[in-house]
């Protein structure tokens, strides 16, 4: 366990892990159709329902 | 739709402010661990854990049965700070009791690991307590109180991801200058000034969540209270880069330059965003149609804000003043000022560090006093007036 976190590749791994799934989630919101999508989105908190 | 596990909530609640009782009780008798943060004994540390995942489970649970079909970004930031704040909490805490009637315990972590986990710790409570969980109420109180959606959703999701995974890493610019290898501290410092991109791109899509209806920040002083808190927010998250760069880092640091800093956070940005949540939500949860007073909103909104702005300013140059008088040599090479000497040049900063935070106090107990008469139903002869006014027109 020391030893794997102690090598280089495991940081490497790591980072490009990380980064790729960011720029993943960067492309994921910009992705066609989905501007409509957020549009209705944002109004779930001004949606008054009275349903308990 | 109400909130999942009544009796578990209610036990929330309550368990943790037993766990407030058992930490201050460590406190006044001496039992602690001696940290510089989080240091209550192993004891408090696992009933804060039980209480913890009561926690986790009631939010859980409620996200789960909800009706619609999207989570809202609100109750990621909420997850992202419950979870997160668990996983601190218990990697922090990881301690070995010593005693078998007694309380002493000492911490599985040693030496710059100790101050590494501390810091780690220390830093992302700031990062997913003070920040996260108070952006979530951000993100559902200001659209709430302005009667309009968020200004871009989508950068709300760019905000929730690059937000938490930077933060986590900028512990580190805690301990510049310290036995930490140089290239963590380095790393801490990186990621802090990275983080100026997720924490203005929040700042911004919150403050033009009010585009197209500024009239409301002119008129409403809940939205000016939200719209401060965000103004504050934007101001320590860039002066928090600012000061993690390890040249800044060399003057500032163990000075009360710091200690400003955190106010400027603690009471603009969490006591005013807290502040404004409190005045939209009392009225609706004891079924009033209004506020006592709008006006007493006004009134503690501007005697809190002239408070923060005294007490910042006062340890701005009390906190400068002092790094500066620590690093002052004389030809010889000796120090010119003792450390006594240092804190007597602070006494006039610290009597008005102590009027802005009675000032912030005041505006408090104005509102206290607010709430009060409006749960009783009680609304003022001006508010009535308006309201007249209002209907004739």
């Amino acid at each position: 366990m020391k030893e794997l976190f102690a090598s280089p590749v495991f940081g490497l791994t790591g980072l490009i892990f990380f980064f790729i799934f960011f720029i993943g989630v960067v492309i994921w919101v910009f992705r066609p159709g989905s501007k409509k999508k957020y549009e209705q989105d944002a109004q779930i908190p001004l949606k008054e329902r009275n349903d308990e | 739709m109400r909130l999942w596990g009544d009796k578990l909530a209610m036990f929330t609640f309550w368990g943790y402010q037993a766990f407030i009782v058992m930490a201050a009780l460590g406190y006044v008798t001496g039992v602690t661990q001696s940290k510089e943060y989080a240091e209550p004994e192993w004891y408090a540390d696992i009933w804060l854990t039980i209480v913890w995942v009561s926690y986790l489970l009631v939010y859980l649970m409620t996200c789960i049965k909800r009706k619609e079909p999207h989570l809202y970004v609100a109750n990621w930031f909420y997850l992202a700070f419950i979870i997160t704040v668990a996983v601190l909490h218990l990697g922090n805490n990881v301690s070995i009791p010593v005693e078998f009637m007694g309380t002493k315990s000492y911490s599985a972590w040693a030496g710059v690991q100790s101050a590494m986990i501390q810091w780690w710790y220390g830093h992302n409570a700031v990062g997913f307590f003070l920040t996260a969980g108070f952006l979530g109420m951000m993100y559902y109180f200001i659209p709430k109180q302005a009667e309009r959606p968020v200004y871009s959703y989508r950068l709300s999701i760019v905000h929730f991801w690059s937000l938490i995974f930077i933060y986590i890493w900028a512990g580190p610019h805690h301990l510049h200058y310290t036995a930490l290898p140089d290239w963590a501290q380095t790393l801490g410092m990186t990621f802090s000034i990275m983080l100026w991109m997720p924490s203005w791109g929040g700042m911004i899509n919150g403050v033009m969540t009010l585009s197209g209806a500024w009239h409301k920040l002119r008129e409403d002083p809940i939205i000016q209270f939200m719209i401060i808190a965000l103004a504050f927010y934007g101001m320590s998250t860039f002066e928090g880069p600012l000061m993690s760069i390890r040249a800044v880092n060399s003057l500032s640091h163990y000075t009360d330059w710091t200690i400003g800093h955190v106010h400027s956070g603690a009471l603009g940005w969490v006591g005013f965003i807290s502040f404004g949540a409190l005045y939209y939500m009392v009225p609706r949860l004891w079924g009033r149609d209004r506020l006592y007073s709008t006006k007493l909103v006004s009134l503690h909104l501007w005697i809190a804000t002239i408070g923060i702005v005294f007490y910042i300013a006062a340890m701005w140059i009390a906190g400068v003043m002092q790094g500066l008088m620590w690093r002052t040599y004389d030809d010889m090479g000796f120090l010119s000022y003792s450390f006594v000497e240092t804190v007597m040049a602070m006494k006039p900063f610290y009597a008005i560090r102590a009027m802005g935070g009675i000032l912030y106090l005041t505006g408090a107990l104005i509102m206290v006093y607010n709430f009060w008469r409006t749960i009783r139903g009680d609304v003022s002869a001006k508010e009535q007036r308006t309201q007249l006014q209002g209907a004739t027109a």
